[in-house]
C-alpha cells in the first residue's frame, strides 16, 4: 500500500524553522511513499484546485505535513473527497504548533519531523476506512422531577410525540407550586392555574410516572441512557377514605397547636403523622395533591428504563435558618414565607387564616425579613430572585383579604421587582400601607408576648421594632440529592451548588453531558414564569436531540480467531457492555455500543483483538519507526490521548512555549488502548523515558482510560524498582490547557533521564 | 533413521523423564530411529556428530552449559527446547530477580543443610539463568513443567515423518471447563487462602489464575483439579511477555487492582516460568 505525502509550506513559514527540502528527500526515500506534493496553503481555497488535481493522481493514502488538525483537517478531508479518496485515509503531521513553533533549533526540529513523518507514514499504511452506521436514538425522554418545570416539559414532549418517563422522589407530582395558594403578580390561585393541567397530565397517554423513586445509576449508550431507579415502598395509606381522597399533608404535633407544618412523605414514616393524614378532614387534597390518582401499582425495587434524552428538573429546597441566632428561627412565631403561604391556603392547615402558631391568635404586627440565606457571603452569595415578590405578594394578600388592619413591615436590603407587572404590585403594596424599610438584621428575640427585632437602617443607625409574627424570606438552595444526581449524569455544578449550564448566556439549558438538559430552579433561583419558559425550551432541545440520528463509525475491534481462547476478559473490561460471547463462538461486538476505546484490545492477554485505526500493532509500528531515526539526544516517548493530549501540545505551540525536541508524541485514541506491552516495547527499542498524557481523571472521554493507565503505571514503577530498570516513566493527567504542568513534568523527566 | 539426542542442562531431568513417558509411542519412535545420546538411558560421553533432532531440557546457568548448547546447535539439524526451563528459563529464572553472588552466598553459606562456607568454583556461573534461545537458534519449543507427553509425541512424530508441527496459539482458558459469568471479585487471593467454587472460573472468583496469559493446549489439568494455572506453558504465541500480558488484563478488569496488587507476593506468579525470557528482565539485564 503506497502513500502520498503533501508538504504544506504554510506560505513559506515552515521552511524558516525546518529543512523542508531535506524532509522531502527523506520522505521520498521512505518505504511506501509514492508521491511527494507541495502546496503553499492546504487550507485555502486558492490552492485547493491544484491540490485536488495533484492528489487525485496519486495513491489513496495521504500523509499531510502541515499544521494543527483543528485548522487543516476539514479542508484536507474536503480535498480528499473531491479527489475521490476516503478522508479516513488521511494522517496529519502537525509540523507547526507541535514542531516548528516549539523547537527553535532547526536541526533538532528537522530530526523530530523525520520521526513524525515516518511514524505517520506507518500509520497511513495501516489505516483502513470503516463503514458508517447510523441508528435512531431511543425515542423516549426522561424527566427527573415532577414540579412545574418537569411537568411542563413532559407535557410539551408528549405533544411532540415523544414517550416520557417522569421520575419523582415524592409520592405525588406537583412539586412546590401547588403548595402556594397564590402566585404573583396577579394573585392567581395556583391550583386554578395548574390543577386541571396536572390532572390532565396524570391521564395523558404516553407518560409514565415513577413516583417515590430516585435515580440510582446511569449508563450511557450511543442511543441514549440506561437509567436505573429505585422505587421506595410507599408506606402512606392512599386508599380514599370515605370519599375524601388521599391527603398527603398534615399538621403534626396536634397537642401543641399549629406550630409546625410538615409534609408527610413515605421517606419519613412517622406514625403520628400518618394517623394525622388518615384522620384528616381535609377533602380537597385530591386536587391539591393528586396522589390518590397516581398509579402506585408499580412495585418497589430497582428498575431500568431506556431513554434518548434527559431533562433534570429537580427544583430547590428552602434555605433552612434553623440555629442561626440573628433570625430567631425556632421561636414559636418566627416562620418562613413558605409556611406563611401554607397558612394562607384555604385548604391549608388553618383553613386559610393567618394565625400565630403560638396561640392561634391573629397577628396584627407582622415583620418580614428579606434576604435570609441569600446575598450573604456566609450562606449563599447570590440573590434568590423570587423572595422580594413573594413577600410583597403575601403582604398584599393579607392587607387585601386576610387582615386589612395588620401593620406589615418589610425589612429589605434592596427591593428587586423587575418582572412583568412586578413594579405595579410593589406600588400597590405601598399604597395599601405596607411599610418598606431598609434593614440589616441584628437579632430577633422574644419580647414579652411579642417578638423584638433589632436592625440597622439605611443610614447605619440601630433601630428596633416589635412584632406579633416574623416572616423570614428564605432563599433557594439546590434540592437534596442534586449533587449526586448531577454526578450520575455527568452534569457540572456551579459554585452555588446549582446545576451548571454550558454557558449561562447562550446555552443555558444544555449541560456538558450531551443529551442532558436542565430546567427550573435546579439551575438556580427563579420564579414560576421563568421556570416554565425554561422548561419549554428544554423540552424542545430534548425533543430535537431525539430526532437527530446518531452516525457512528463501525470501528469496533476485530477478533483474530486463531489467538482467541474465549477467556471472556474483553467482555468484562468493556465499559459499554458492547461485547457478547455466544456459546462456542468468538467475541462479538455491537457496532452501536462500541466506542472503540480499545480497553479490550490492550487487556487481551493473547493479543486476539485489534482496533482498525489505532491498534496494538500500529502503536508498536509507529514507536519503532520513530526509534529507528533516534540520534544522540535522549528520547522521551509521549503516548498521548488523541483528544486532550493533542490539544495540550497545540496549546503549548499557540502560547509560544518551547520544550525539548526529544519529546516525541504518539497519539492513541485513549489511554485505554495502551498496553504495558506497548510501553515496554518502546523502552526495549531505545526510548530513554516514557510519558503518558491522558485526560484528567473522571474526564476520560472513554470512561476508564486514565484510571486504568494509572494502575498500570503504579505496577510498572514497582516492577522497575524491583528489577533495577531505571527508565523513568511518568503519567500526566492533563486537560488541553495545562501547559505549565506538562512542561514541569517534561522537565522532571529530562532530569531523571540525565540521572539514570 | 533419524539420529536423536536427549540431554538435560540446567533442569531437573523431569522433562527427560516425561519424554520417556511416551510409552508405546516411544517404542515406535525408537524402532524407526536411533537414540544416539541420552544420559538418562545411555552411557555416552561426547556429543555425537550428525544429530537430526536434539531435544534439550533445562536452561543455561553456567559456561559449561553454554558451551554444550553451542556444540549441539552446530551438530544438530533441529533443536527442540523441551520444557519451561529450556524454553523460557523456567522456575530457576526467578533467581534473576536477585544478584548472582548474593544467591551463591545465600545457598552455600547460609542455607541449612549446605556445606557452610564453600562456594563451588569448578564451574563458572553466569550471572543469570537463561533459556537456550539466548545462545542458539531454537527450532521448536515444547512448553510445560513438565511438558505434556502428547505434545512430545506429536512434535517428534510430525518432525520424524517430515511434517511441520502446528501449535495452539491461544490460552489455557480455551480448554478450561469452568463457567465464566463475566463478573469478577475485586479482591485477589491465592488458591490456598479459601476454598473455591468448583464450577466457576477461578479468576472470576478472585484467585490469581494465569490461565488467560498462558499458552493453551495442555487441556487445563490444573484448573480442572481445583488449582490455579501457574503459567508453565509460557505466554501465548503472539505475546512476548507473559507477566505483562496478565497485568494488562488485570488492570483492565479491576482498576482496584493497583491498591491490592502486592508485587512481592505476585511477581513469582506472573513470571513463575518466564521471568528469564521476559522483556522486563531483558531491560534489567541491559542496565546491569
Amino acid at each position: 500500500m503506497s502513500v502520498q505525502v503533501v508538504f504544506c509550506t504554510c506560505g513559506g513559514v515552515l521552511a524558516e524553522h525546518l529543512d523542508i527540502e531535506e524532509l522531502k528527500s527523506f520522505a521520498r526515500e521512505t518505504q511506501g511513499v509514492s508521491e511527494i506534493i507541495t502546496t503553499d496553503a492546504a487550507c485555502t481555497k486558492a490552492m485547493r484546485d491544484d491540490l485536488v488535481e495533484a492528489v487525485s493522481q496519486g495513491s489513496e493514502k495521504l500523509v499531510a505535513f502541515a499544521c494543527t488538525r483543528s485548522v487543516c483537517q476539514k479542508p484536507l478531508e474536503a480535498v480528499m473527497e473531491d479527489s475521490g479518496l476516503d478522508p479516513e485515509n488521511l494522517v496529519i503531521v502537525n509540523a507547526k504548533e507541535q514542531l516548528a513553533w516549539v523547537h527553535p533549533d532547526r536541526g533538532e526540529a528537522t530530526l523530530k519531523a523525520k520521526m513524525l513523518l515516518k511514524a505517520s507514514i506507518e500509520k497511513a499504511i495501516s489505516v483502513s476506512p470503516t463503514e458508517t452506521v447510523s441508528f435512531e436514538r431511543t425515542q423516549a425522554a426522561l424527566i427527573v422531577g415532577a414540579g412545574i418545570a418537569g411537568l411542563t416539559a413532559a407535557s410539551q414532549l408528549i405533544d411532540m410525540g415523544v414517550k416520557v418517563h417522569v421520575i419523582e422522589r415524592r409520592p405525588a407530582i406537583g412539586g412546590a407550586m401547588p403548595l402556594i395558594s397564590k402566585t404573583f403578580p396577579e394573585e392567581d390561585c395556583t391550583m386554578c392555574l395548574r390543577g386541571p393541567h396536572m390532572i390532565s397530565m396524570l391521564t395523558k397517554p404516553g407518560i409514565t410516572y415513577h413516583v417515590n423513586s430516585e435515580v440510582k445509576d446511569v449508563e450511557r449508550t450511543p442511543k441514549g441512557f440506561k437509567v436505573t431507579y429505585t422505587k421506595a415502598p410507599l408506606d402512606l395509606d392512599l386508599e380514599p377514605k370515605k370519599g375524601k381522597g388521599s391527603p398527603v399533608e398534615a399538621i403534626t404535633v396536634p397537642s401543641a397547636g399549629p406550630q409546625e407544618y410538615k409534609l408527610i412523605y413515605s421517606s419519613e414514616p412517622d406514625k403520628e403523622a400518618l394517623e394525622a393524614v388518615t384522620e384528616s378532614k381535609c377533602g380537597s387534597c385530591t386536587s391539591l395533591f393528586p396522589a390518590a390518582l397516581m398509579v402506585h401499582e408499580e412495585k418497589p425495587g430497582d428498575k431500568t428504563i431506556e431513554v434518548g434524552s434527559v431533562i433534570l428538573a429537580t427544583g430547590f429546597k428552602d434555605f433552612d435558618p434553623t440555629g442561626i441566632p440573628k433570625w430567631g428561627y425556632g421561636l414559636p412565631d418566627v416562620i418562613t414565607q413558605y409556611q406563611l403561604a401554607r397558612l394562607m391556603d384555604p385548604i391549608g392547615p388553618t383553613g386559610g387564616r393567618v394565625l400565630r402558631p403560638s396561640d392561634a391568635g391573629t397577628p396584627d404586627r407582622i415583620v418580614m425579613i428579606q434576604c435570609v440565606g441569600s446575598r450573604d457571603p456566609e450562606y449563599n452569595r447570590d440573590c434568590s430572585k423570587y423572595c422580594c415578590m413573594a413577600a410583597i405578594k403575601h403582604a398584599t394578600v393579607i392587607k387585601k383579604f386576610k387582615n386589612p388592619g395588620a401593620e406589615i413591615t418589610i425589612l429589605f436590603r434592596d427591593i428587586r421587582a423587575s418582572g412583568y407587572g412586578f413594579e405595579a404590585m410593589y406600588n400597590e403594596a405601598k399604597e395599601l400601607g405596607v411599610n418598606f424599610a431598609h434593614g440589616d438584621i441584628m437579632s430577633v428575640s422574644s419580647h414579652g408576648d411579642a417578638l423584638g427585632i433589632e436592625y440597622t437602617d439605611g443610614m447605619g443607625e440601630p433601630q428596633s421594632l416589635d412584632a406579633d409574627m416574623v416572616v423570614l424570606s428564605t432563599g433557594m438552595e439546590p434540592s437534596e440529592g442534586s449533587t449526586e444526581l448531577a454526578e450520575l449524569f455527568n452534569v457540572e455544578l456551579a459554585d452555588s451548588g446549582f446545576m451548571k449550564e454550558v454557558d449561562e448566556k447562550v446555552a443555558n439549558i444544555t449541560t456538558r453531558a450531551p443529551g442532558v438538559f436542565i430546567a427550573g430552579t435546579c439551575t438556580g433561583p427563579k420564579n414560576i414564569p421563568d421556570s416554565i419558559a425554561q422548561a419549554g425550551a428544554a423540552a424542545y432541545m430534548s425533543g430535537s436531540h431525539l430526532s437527530i440520528d446518531v452516525e457512528k463509525k463501525a470501528n469496533h475491534p476485530v477478533v483474530i480467531e486463531d489467538n482467541c481462547g474465549r477467556c471472556g476478559i474483553c467482555r468484562s473490561v468493556c465499559p459499554y457492555e458492547a461485547i457478547t460471547i455466544p456459546e462456542d463462538e468468538y467475541p462479538q461486538f455491537d457496532a452501536e455500543l462500541c466506542q472503540s476505546c480499545g480497553l479490550c484490545v490492550s487487556s487481551c492477554p493473547t493479543h486476539a483483538l485489534e482496533t482498525p485505526n489505532y491498534g496494538y500493532n500500529l502503536i508498536d509500528a509507529q514507536v519503532e519507526a520513530i526509534l529507528e531515526e533516534k540520534g544522540d539526544q535522549p528520547l522521551i516517548m509521549g503516548f498521548c490521548c488523541d483528544d486532550c493530549g493533542y490539544n495540550l501540545l497545540d496549546t503549548a505551540g499557540f502560547t509560544g512555549k518551547t520544550y525539548t525536541s526529544g519529546f516525541i508524541p504518539v497519539y492513541v485514541n485513549c489511554m485505554s488502548n495502551l498496553s504495558l506491552r506497548n510501553v515496554l516495547n518502546a523502552v526495549r527499542r531505545g526510548a530513554d523515558a516514557v510519558m503518558l498524557v491522558g485526560c484528567v481523571k473522571d474526564r476520560c472521554h472513554f470512561l476508564k482510560g486514565t484510571e486504568r493507565s494509572k494502575g498500570q503505571m503504579q505496577i510498572i514503577e514497582e516492577l522497575f524498582k524491583m528489577t533495577g530498570v531505571k527508565t523513568p516513566i511518568k503519567i500526566l493527567e492533563s486537560s488541553g490547557t495545562m501547559v505549565t504542568q506538562f512542561l514541569e513534568a517534561l522537565g522532571e523527566l529530562e532530569a531523571m533521564v540525565k540521572e539514570a | 533413521m533419524a539420529r536423536i539426542l536427549l540431554i538435560g542442562l540446567a533442569g531437573d531431568s523431569g522433562c527427560q523423564v516425561a519424554a520417556l513417558g511416551l510409552h508405546e509411542a516411544l517404542v515406535d519412535i525408537l524402532v524407526a530411529n536411533e537414540l544416539i545420546y541420552a544420559p538418562t538411558l545411555l552411557d555416552t560421553k561426547e556429543i555425537p556428530d550428525d544429530i537430526d533432532v536434539a531435544i534439550v531440557e533445562g536452561g543455561i546457568r553456567n559456561t559449561h552449559e553454554e558451551e554444550i548448547i553451542k556444540e549441539i546447535r552446530e551438530k544438530a539439524k533441529i533443536v527442540i527446547a523441551l520444557g519451561a526451563c529450556a524454553a523460557f528459563g523456567g522456575i530457576p529464572g526467578l533467581a534473576n530477580l536477585r544478584h548472582g553472588k548474593e544467591l551463591m552466598n545465600e545457598i552455600y553459606n547460609n542455607h541449612r543443610g549446605t556445606d557452610r562456607g564453600t562456594i563451588p568454583t569448578h564451574l563458572e556461573s553466569l550471572p543469570e539463568q537463561h533459556p537456550i534461545k539466548h545462545f542458539v537458534k531454537v527450532d521448536y519449543i515444547i512448553p510445560g513443567c513438565p511438558p505434556e507427553v502428547t505434545d512430545i509425541a506429536y512434535t517428534l512424530t510430525s518432525l520424524l515423518s517430515g511434517n511441520e508441527p502446528e501449535y495452539n496459539r491461544t490460552q489455557v482458558c480455551e480448554d478450561c471447563p469452568r463457567e465464566r459469568l463475566g463478573e469478577y471479585e475485586t479482591s485477589l487471593k491465592r488458591i490456598h487462602e479459601e476454598i473455591p467454587d468448583p464450577d466457576r472460573c477461578l479468576l472470576e472468583q478472585g484467585y490469581f489464575c494465569m490461565g488467560p496469559a498462558t499458552m493453551g493446549g495442555c487441556g487445563a489439568p490444573c484448573p480442572q483439579s481445583g488449582n490455579t494455572c501457574e503459567g508453565c506453558r509460557g505466554s501465548c504465541l503472539d505475546v512476548d511477555d507473559q507477566g505483562m500480558a496478565m497485568i494488562d488484563a488485570m488492570t483492565g478488569l479491576l482498576t482496584q487492582l493497583k491498591d491490592e496488587f502486592d508485587l512481592n507476593l505476585y511477581s513469582a506468579m506472573l513470571y513463575r516460568f518466564t521471568y528469564a525470557e521476559s522483556v522486563i528482565s531483558e531491560l534489567a539485564r541491559r542496565k546491569k
